[in-house]
């Protein structure tokens, strides 16, 4: 099992008012799963993909990665974490805009620090070459449509070959011809190369290839297999 | 390493407009600042330098029993004995001596009077230790008077004009005379130009009825060893007190470093305040990067490593503007420290000497290093200082609230 999580627990203060996003959790994901957290506006997807990609903190409950429990206190023992293990792909793709597309996809392996500037190289031109983008290395971020720069950002999670991608709502901000692309590409990635996907998302695309779907609604799940 | 750095210098070059107002900012107070320092200096050194060439020379003999509270006092008087005179003339370190004899008297025009300095003075050789003589428009002559250009111009007296000048010689019996005025003499000094009149010191020695003198002033080969030279003449001339140009100028020197402070604080402030960009540009960056610090940290990035992105963001452009003013404000004190500027000419001598500076002619600036040091350690701590807040108060949140900014 890559991702066990325990009786999850997450709650937002704002003033006088609670609102309780995650609600006790409990959920599994496999290797080489290609699944979708679905659900509502505020139903807790998106916290539930935070909790677990370690960039938000629950206020209870636990997160196993490979049977190792990754609740930490530290954030660089997290950083480390993430580094090492998850990559992810934003809805607003979140590049660098004063860096190039190559720069953008090499700087995971360079915050990695175990590959030297050769290796870099063919791993950035083959992953770009993977996405489609080859020829495009030397542009800006700013210089690329909306489903270029998310191919970029998914070789930018892709480019380290993490154990899982987290994808939050992935095709939100794309034409459906493009998200539809994008879809495909992550698809093909996961087929090929058995990199985990757990994306959050309300786009019946994405629901449509997903091979599991697991329904949030109010902070608690459901779940179906397709 | 050098990805944060080239993402640091990426993101300043990225905001062109804002990067270059800052560094014209803090170029500008840097250069500012070593322009108007080493300028203060040059009016301190020429100053002292003025100071020395009219009224102090580089050592003084004195009375030994010298009273400070009546400097012109006629009991302040000893004999200059050949003794000494062989000393001073058999001293290679001496390039010139000259005796005085200063007395206190009244000067009157008939209508007003004035009270006055009488100097006594060999015009000879007077010349070989100070330059009044250069100052001075007409010449001094024997039974003749050569007055300071702000008394002359109160009394409404010029060249060829007599004077009366009223004191009391060696027995206390009041005197009274009558002389010509040969000369009007404008030097740097405001006190010099209202109160001296100058007169022949044999003229002095006969109407005070007396042979002694008040003073020898002695020029010397170098200023800087004045302490050494006093030390060979107290041991030559033992019965008379010998005094360095220091000494001398002690309340002057006082009142200059209390002015140098006033303007050293002013022109710190300046800095600051054009290191006030920095800082604006610091927290505008990391509050505008705040998406960009959650990508990294969702990336991996440790908060150590975020941290350094905007501490090398601030140096670099406290370093770039530091450099930038230096080299300007080095190009600008070129001008002033190489060619000068008569600054008497421009704003008025009198009006400087009442800004507390006794200067003339070109005055040079120096080279301040002291102000290219400050503003260096000023700079960069303020570049350190400006990144270093920002950042930290952002790399607190955890990646996920940087993120939710725009999601």
């Amino acid at each position: 099992m890559l991702i066990e999580v325990k009786n999850l627990n997450k709650t937002y203060y704002s003033g006088k008012i609670n609102f309780k996003a995650l609600n006790d959790i409990n959920f599994s994901l496999e290797k080489g799963e290609f699944t979708a957290l679905v659900g509502p506006s505020g139903s807790g997807k998106t916290t539930l993909l935070n909790c677990i990609g370690c960039i938000d903190n629950p206020d209870n409950g636990e997160i196993f990665l490979e049977g190792e429990n990754i609740i930490f206190s530290k954030p660089d023992k997290q950083a480390e974490l993430r580094r090492e293990n998850f990559g992810f792909i934003f809805q607003t793709y979140n590049l660098i805009p004063v860096l190039t597309v190559y720069e953008n996809i090499e700087l995971p392996l360079k915050i990695l620090k175990r590959y030297n500037d050769g290796e870099i190289k063919k791993m950035v031109l083959s992953i770009l070459d993977e996405v489609g983008l080859s020829g495009l290395d030397k542009r800006k971020p700013l210089e690329l449509s909306g489903g270029q720069q998310q191919r970029v950002s998914i070789a930018r999670a892709l480019v380290k070959k993490p154990k899982i991608i987290f994808a939050d709502e992935p095709t939100a901000n794309l034409d459906s011809a493009t998200g539809e692309a994008i879809v495909d590409l992550m698809k093909n990635l996961n087929e090929k190369d058995k990199i985990t996907f757990l994306f959050s998302t309300h786009d019946q695309l994405i629901m449509k290839h997903a091979r599991r779907l697991v329904h949030i609604r109010d902070g608690k799940l459901s779940e179906s297999e397709v | 390493m050098k990805y944060i750095f080239t993402i640091a210098f990426k993101n300043i070059i990225a905001q062109k407009r804002r990067t270059a107002l800052t560094f014209a900012m803090l170029s500008f107070g840097i250069s500012f600042f070593i322009v108007i320092y080493g300028m203060l200096e040059g009016f301190d050194i020429s100053s002292f330098d003025n100071l020395i060439k009219s009224q102090t020379g580089h050592l003084k003999i004195r009375s030994t029993d010298f009273d400070e509270d009546s400097p012109y006092d006629l009991d302040n008087t000893f004999k200059f004995s050949s003794d000494i005179s062989s000393v001073l003339e058999s001293e290679s370190f001496i390039k010139g001596y000259a005796e005085r004899i200063n007395f206190v008297a009244e000067i009157d025009n008939t209508i007003d009077s004035s009270p006055v300095i009488v100097v006594g003075i060999d015009s000879q050789k007077d010349k070989s230790v100070f330059d009044l003589q250069d100052k001075m428009r007409g010449e001094l002559k024997p039974e003749s008077c050569v007055l300071g250009s702000v008394l002359a111009e109160d009394l409404n007296l010029a060249i060829g004009n007599l004077c009366y000048i009223t004191f009391r010689d060696s027995s206390g019996m009041i005197t009274s005379i009558e002389l010509e005025i040969t000369g009007i003499l404008t030097t740097a000094d405001l006190v010099i130009n209202s109160t001296t009149v100058l007169i022949n010191i044999n003229d002095a020695q006969s109407l005070l009825n007396t042979d002694k003198i008040s003073e020898i002033a002695i020029l010397t080969d170098n200023p800087d060893k004045v302490y050494g030279y006093r030390d060979i003449l107290s041991s030559k001339i033992p019965d008379r007190q010998i005094i360095t140009w220091q000494a001398l100028a002690e309340d002057f020197a006082n009142i200059t470093r209390t002015k140098r402070k006033g303007s050293s604080v002013i022109l710190i402030f300046i800095l600051i305040i054009s290191m006030v960009g920095i800082i604006n540009t610091m927290i505008m960056s990391v509050y505008e990067k705040k998406t960009e610090i959650g990508t990294m940290k969702a990336l991996g990035m440790t908060d150590r490593q975020v941290e350094y992105m905007f501490l090398f963001e601030g140096l670099i452009i406290g370093i770039s503007g530091c450099l930038i003013g230096l080299f300007l404000g080095s190009v600008f004190n070129f001008y002033f420290a190489y060619v000068g500027v008569d600054w008497g000419a421009l704003m008025g001598a009198e009006d400087l000497a009442s800004m507390g500076f006794s200067v003339t002619g070109k005055i040079k600036s120096t080279w301040p290093l002291s102000a290219y040091l400050v503003s260096f350690i000023l700079s960069m701590a303020a570049s350190a200082a400006a990144s270093f807040y920002p950042a930290r108060k952002v790399l607190k949140m955890q990646p996920v609230e940087c993120l939710r900014t725009i999601q």
